[in-house]
């Protein structure tokens, strides 16, 4: 029989024994918190097409997980899982109707959205009202009031809305941007883009009965769409899409927008179906000028012009900066040319990814003759020394994970996507009305 | 002057145990994290990056004998999260406060910031003394202490020998796990 004081101090061990036990539960719980919060996002796709799959297969497989997709193709759901199941180890869910029952997974936290454009707003407002992330590929909308009202709410969920214009993931472009800032091409009043290319513009159509034997459900009309033709054409029709400046123009203009540090307040834009008369009722050339304020690249005014012809691909693409005292010439998303004004010879600014990681001043030999088409830039550049163009998606990703996680920016920001939308919708106005379009402040704001 | 004199106050018991579990989480997370790293951790490479110094021929042989470096490894691993989980709960923190100070030891040589040895740099700015040197310093105090008499398991393995020697408890005032409250 214990006395009093022996059972006293026997709970006064026992507490003492015990004093510390309780911080076991609290490391546990802050290892089980930090190994829920380091997990890669779970996601899901909404919209498995060429573009969806790119993102796809070069997304940053640590840092992001899918594990559904969403698509009324049933050959592009296929052709995701079967990238999805190779690149993670899992078979995702698939979704082959409503994409909103993916939105109902709990356990998403995040979607990517690369669909027809029309669909971009009413999948993002669903996906943000159901808290998720969302990365929509660009535009951001095709009209200016959904993307507005995309950035309000992603703004009200407090959710990140990151868009897919991913030349703001681009190392050459910040190179680009760095140089310019430090004077190398003085004031620059005016920039050229163009988007040249030699093709109809047109996919084509997967067999119908393929289509059904894979879904007897598959129903492009169910959808909204007037034929197989116009889902997978969609591109080539207004109801769904901004044609060539939506496509392509938005990325360039966004990059002025961006480079310029302000917006275009009015666009005069010319073009039309010139060569494919195919029932399509999107321009297949087009040519559209922008009047900019002055911003970070000049002090007074800028005018950027973009052109997109689908009947000639001299040039291919770039962005061409032309500044008082050089030129810099970004091509084909993978590499730089930087002219001076004071000889003809070019420089290349190319990535040199095998040495220091940092961009190339070495002198070339082309002449500004020969470099002025994106071709003899590329040759004179010299092989291996131009970056992955499909680098800058994985980058996107990842900035977009981090954003998640960390509450870091996103590269390209609603707001930053919005200008770019307002940019594309003005210069298809201008070329309805054939008349120059004003694009007042109040366009860029919510 | 009596033993019971100096005794430390309750407040500094309990920072000194404090301190002993502080320690013990750093270790113990250390051990988890390699213990549960995805694909297995393993020393090599950074073994391999250790500047020249005291003990770099040992360390830069490690990785080239494969055996040697799974028992490293294991050691490591399992004896971080063993010294950890010992100092957080005051479970043999003797052994706990050793085993730690002896990993520590082995951090603080493979990597020492001593005048002309390019050590591999930290977040921070360090001269003979580093972060792991501090840590070892700090576990001494805690051995020196030995804070599981204050707090931790420790106090009922003490009662339990006591016990199995069939030793009469002696009452009162003069028990150090009394003294202390």
């Amino acid at each position: 029989m214990l006395t009093e004081e022996e059972r006293k101090i026997g709970r006064r061990a026992f507490l003492q024994a015990a004093a510390t036990l309780p911080v076991l539960g609290a490391f546990g719980w802050a290892a089980y918190s930090k190994a829920a919060h380091d997990r890669p996002v779970q996601a899901g796709i909404i919209g498995a097409g060429a573009e969806g799959r790119v993102l796809l297969e070069n997304a940053p497989a640590k840092l992001i997980e899918f594990r559904a997709v969403a698509d009324i193709r049933p050959d592009s759901r296929e052709a995701a899982r079967a990238v999805i199941s190779t690149r993670w180890g899992k078979e995702p869910e698939m979704f082959p109707g409503d994409y909103r029952k993916l939105l109902e997974r709990d356990d998403l936290e995040a979607v990517v959205i690369a669909t027809p454009l029309w669909m971009h707003a009413p999948m993002t407002l669903a996906a943000l009202n159901a808290g998720k992330h969302v990365f929509c590929e660009k535009t951001m909308a095709l009209k200016v009031a959904d993307a507005k009202r995309m950035w309000q709410a992603a703004r009200s969920q407090h959710r990140v809305l990151q868009i897919g214009h991913q030349r703001h993931a681009n190392k050459l472009y910040h190179w680009a941007l760095g140089m310019i800032k430090q004077g190398r091409i003085g004031d620059v009043y005016h920039v050229r883009t163009l988007w040249h290319r030699n093709s109809d513009w047109r996919r084509e159509l997967p067999s119908p009965e393929e289509l059904k034997a894979m879904d007897p459900s598959f129903s492009a009309e169910k959808w909204g769409y007037g034929s197989l033709e116009e889902l997978v054409n969609w591109r080539l029709y207004r109801k769904y899409s901004d044609g060539l400046m939506g496509e392509l123009g938005s990325h360039q203009i966004d990059v002025v927008n961006w480079f310029a540090g302000t917006v275009p307040k009015r666009v005069l834009t010319s073009g039309g179906v010139y060569a494919y008369d195919d029932g399509r009722n999107v321009a297949d050339h087009i040519f559209a000028t922008y009047e900019y304020p002055g911003g970070d690249l000049c002090p007074t005014g800028l005018t950027a012009t973009f052109s997109a012809i689908t009947t000639n691909k001299l040039d291919n693409y770039y962005e061409q900066f032309m500044g008082t005292k050089g030129t810099i010439i970004i091509s084909g998303e993978g590499e730089g040319m930087l002219f001076s004004e004071s000889d003809d010879q070019a420089t290349s600014i190319a990535l040199d990814k095998a040495t220091s990681g940092k961009p190339l001043l070495a002198a070339s030999a082309s002449r500004l003759a020969d470099a002025s088409s994106g071709q003899a830039a590329a040759t004179a550049a010299g092989p291996g020394r131009q970056i992955d163009r499909l680098e800058p998606y994985a980058k996107e990703l990842e900035a977009f994970c981090s954003a998640i996680k960390y509450g870091t920016d996103v590269p390209c920001s609603p707001q930053a996507a919005l200008a770019a939308a307002v940019a594309v919708s003005g210069a298809n106005e201008a070329a309805d009305k054939k008349q120059a379009v004003e694009l007042p402040a109040s366009l860029y704001q919510i | 002057m009596s033993q019971a004199k100096h005794e430390p106050t309750v407040l500094q018991q309990a920072l000194l145990v404090t301190l002993r579990v502080a320690i013990g989480w750093h270790m113990l997370y250390e051990g988890y994290v390699k213990l549960t790293k995805p694909g297995g951790w393993s020393a090599a490479s950074y073994l391999q990056a250790l500047p020249p110094g005291p003990l770099s021929g040992i360390f830069h042989a490690i990785p080239n004998h494969p055996d040697l470096l799974a028992a490293v490894n294991f050691l490591n691993a399992w004896g971080l999260t063993a010294a950890g989980l010992g100092l957080i709960v005051g479970l043999l923190t003797r052994y706990a406060c050793w085993g730690g100070m002896l990993m520590l030891a082995f951090y603080y040589l493979g990597n020492p910031p001593w005048v002309g040895v390019n050590a591999i740099p930290g977040e921070g700015s360090y001269l003979y003394l580093d972060k792991n040197l501090l840590e070892f310093i700090a576990l001494t105090v805690v051995l020196a202490f030995n804070t599981g008499r204050f707090a931790g398991l420790d106090v009922l393995v003490a009662r339990w020998r006591e016990v199995r020697r069939g030793r009469k408890r002696e009452p009162g005032p003069t028990q150090p796990a009394a003294q202390a409250n």
